[in-house]
């Protein structure tokens, strides 16, 4: 594509910063679902939103090294990229949600991010851009790992208490 | 510039071509329906009719004639109530009922300490302020096993509630009160979720209605920061049946209540119609195979006591006019042996045989039990049908007498009361019963033939893995042909 404008770069990274804060916006109320209900999953939930909060704020540093202040962001991201959510509409009629499950909520939220900005960087030949997003990428693959290693760690939590 | 796509299509999409050109959105093309829905004031408007009537029922079966057929309660709750909402409500209008339904009325009022308004605030998980001790219903109860028992518990004693009014206004009265004291107890509808016996089949058979209320666009909710439709806000309760709209995919747990309509804040949910029996094929959980299986078992029980030839089924079940009580128990015992161990286990040697004929190493027969059993859905809901035909066309002339005379004393309210006893067109009965099951049979195998398609992708496998299952459901069908028509 040749179509790039100096600007991109600095959009995409606005909005890789709108993302998690709005992620982070999005656990609390997923948490707030669980109030006086089931204290695991909530705090599970509570504890994803720390960390999208971190990852913001890792973004914006990384933004400020390169353009400067962050100017302040309003708006929500109109894209979905990455969001987490519950992974059945019926899971509070049988009360089957589990801190695995909000866990893997937040995985394969990660997970569609990693995949989104992989697929951009196949999609861009502007060399800075590319390098963006495949920056944004690894990025949320840290996260994915993450993710992965306390699901690991809440499976095998579970399998030592059901024995 | 460079644009950015969006990763997922995350959006409401119906899964083939029939569903595509059947489905609309009832919102879209009926705005003023919606504008109706999102008043606060709908829901009671549609319950307090059916309020006074019920209350009404509850007089009539207090202080009408104790003779069934004479008494409002009976006539119009076992026929009317029961043919409108097994063969017009549930087909084509989902858990409507549910919508307008009188028995969690005080329940709701004793939480919400509001009939119409809504209340923001605090409570556990939502938005809105809720009275009461507003606590969690036990995990290992957050299911239908207590309505699947209680269903069958009362059909058991069905020819009581048929043909006693005292023990039809004792019952809802203690549906009333449970309803009302569970919702002291517990969070939002409690009751109607997991205790009351109705909402359990009408859950079931939601599955093949017409109408189902979604969200529009997936993606919005997603993205929704508040999840208003779970949590409620100032424009809306938070969901009493604890659905989350964002993600549902089927009809069974949605009460129709329409507060996710007033809630949501990005106007992302909508009524839409859709073809018969063709999108909710997910069976979730062992209770709900054995809804099937005892809602099946039951329409072939009532038929072999109420229409079958054979009277001795009839003076069994008859316990409070006969006295028979060593040939009720074994009826009882009969019906819930067949509806909980015998059926169950046909099903499940279907499934072994599904499973071996298929060689589908790669799936297993737990999960081929859960998927398959979406065939007893269609089949189930038809033969209720086939069995309820008779019920009004036979039956149904008691309506008009009733009318005038609810009570039973000898008023004559409209000039009616004095109307014979007169079957509607009764040499129509079996082949309407016959046509009727015949369309059971259809969209059962359709489903099947669905279902197998998702859980085996290889035709072969799909094709040898329908033969069991679908002789089963052929074999349901000739012994309900065999019932109605001899």
């Amino acid at each position: 594509m040749t179509d790039f404008q100096p600007d991109v770069l600095r959009t995409t990274l606005l909005r890789a910063i709108q993302i998690e804060r709005r992620n982070s916006e999005l656990y609390e109320s997923l948490a707030s679902i669980f109030d006086d209900y089931d204290d695991s999953v909530k705090a599970m939930f509570i504890e994803m939103a720390e960390e999208e909060r971190q990852h913001g704020t890792d973004l914006k540093q990384r933004y400020r090294a390169r353009f400067g202040p962050v100017p302040l962001l309003i708006a929500d991201p109109k894209e979905v990229i990455e969001a987490p959510d519950l992974p059945d509409g019926e899971a509070l009629v049988f009360d089957s949600m589990t801190p695995e499950k909000a866990l893997q909520a937040g995985l394969q939220a990660e997970e569609d991010a990693r995949h989104f900005y992989s697929v951009e960087v196949t999609r861009t030949s502007d060399p800075e851009l590319q390098q963006l997003y495949r920056e944004l990428g690894e990025f949320e693959e840290t996260h994915v790992r993450m993710l992965q290693d306390k699901l690991a760690q809440a499976t095998h939590k579970t399998n030592e208490a059901s024995r | 510039m460079a644009t950015v796509q969006e990763p997922l299509a995350r959006t409401t999409q119906p899964e083939t071509e029939e569903e595509n050109s059947w489905r609309f959105d009832v919102f879209g093309r009926w705005p003023l329906l919606k504008r109706l829905v999102r008043m606060r004031s709908f829901q009671f408007a549609l319950i307090l009719p059916n309020l006074a009537l019920f209350y009404f029922f509850l007089i009539t079966g207090l202080f009408g004639t104790p003779v069934g057929n004479r008494n409002m309660i009976i006539v119009f709750v076992w026929i009317l109530w029961w043919v409108v909402l097994i063969a017009g409500l549930m087909p084509l209008g989902s858990r409507v009922w549910c919508t307008m339904c009188p028995l969690p009325f005080a329940g709701d009022w004793l939480q919400r300490r509001a009939v119409i308004g809504v209340r923001s605030g605090k409570s556990p998980g939502t938005e809105n302020r809720f009275f009461g001790l507003q606590k969690r219903w036990p995990k290992k109860l957050s299911n239908i096993w207590l309505q699947n028992f209680g269903f069958l518990f009362l059909a058991t004693f069905s020819a009581l509630l048929v043909t006693r009014p005292i023990v039809s206004v004792a019952l809802f009265a203690a549906m009333i009160i449970i309803a009302a004291g569970m919702a002291l107890v517990f969070r939002l509808r409690t009751f109607c979720n997991y205790v009351c016996p109705i909402s359990g089949f009408l859950s079931l058979y939601a599955m093949t209605s017409t109408l189902e209320l979604r969200s529009s666009d997936k993606n919005e909710c997603l993205k929704c920061k508040t999840k208003s439709c779970i949590r409620g806000s100032d424009k809306g309760w938070a969901c009493p049946w604890n659905v989350y709209m964002g993600k549902l995919d089927r009809n069974n747990y949605c009460g129709l209540c329409f507060e996710c309509v007033k809630s949501c804040p990005n106007d992302n949910i909508s009524l839409y119609a859709r073809p018969f029996a063709t999108s909710d094929y997910m069976i979730k959980g062992f209770d709900e195979v054995w809804k099937a299986s005892i809602m099946l078992v039951l329409a072939f029980s009532y038929s072999v006591v109420l229409l079958s030839p054979w009277g001795v089924f009839k003076d069994w079940a008859n316990i409070s006019e006969k006295h028979l009580w060593s040939g009720f128990g074994a009826y009882a015992a009969g019906q819930m042996l067949l509806a909980l161990i015998v059926f169950p286990g046909l099903y499940y040697l279907a499934i072994r045989l599904a499973k071996w004929y298929s060689s589908a190493n790669a799936v297993s027969v737990r999960e081929m039990f859960l998927a398959y059993s979406y065939m007893l859905v269609p089949m189930g809901l038809l033969a209720w049908i086939a069995f309820s035909i008779p019920l009004i066309m036979v039956n149904g002339s008691y309506i008009i007498s009733v009318v005038s005379d609810p009570l039973g004393w000898g008023m004559n309210l409209f000039g009616t009361a004095d109307f014979p006893w007169t079957p509607f067109k009764p040499d129509w009965v079996p082949a309407l019963q016959v046509g009727v099951l015949l369309v059971g049979l259809y969209y059962s195998l359709r489903g099947l033939y669905r279902v197998a398609s998702k859980v085996l992708p290889d035709p072969a496998q799909r094709n040898r893995s329908l033969v069991p299952p679908a002789a089963l459901l052929l074999g349901i069908t000739l012994v309900f042909l065999k019932l109605f028509i001899g």
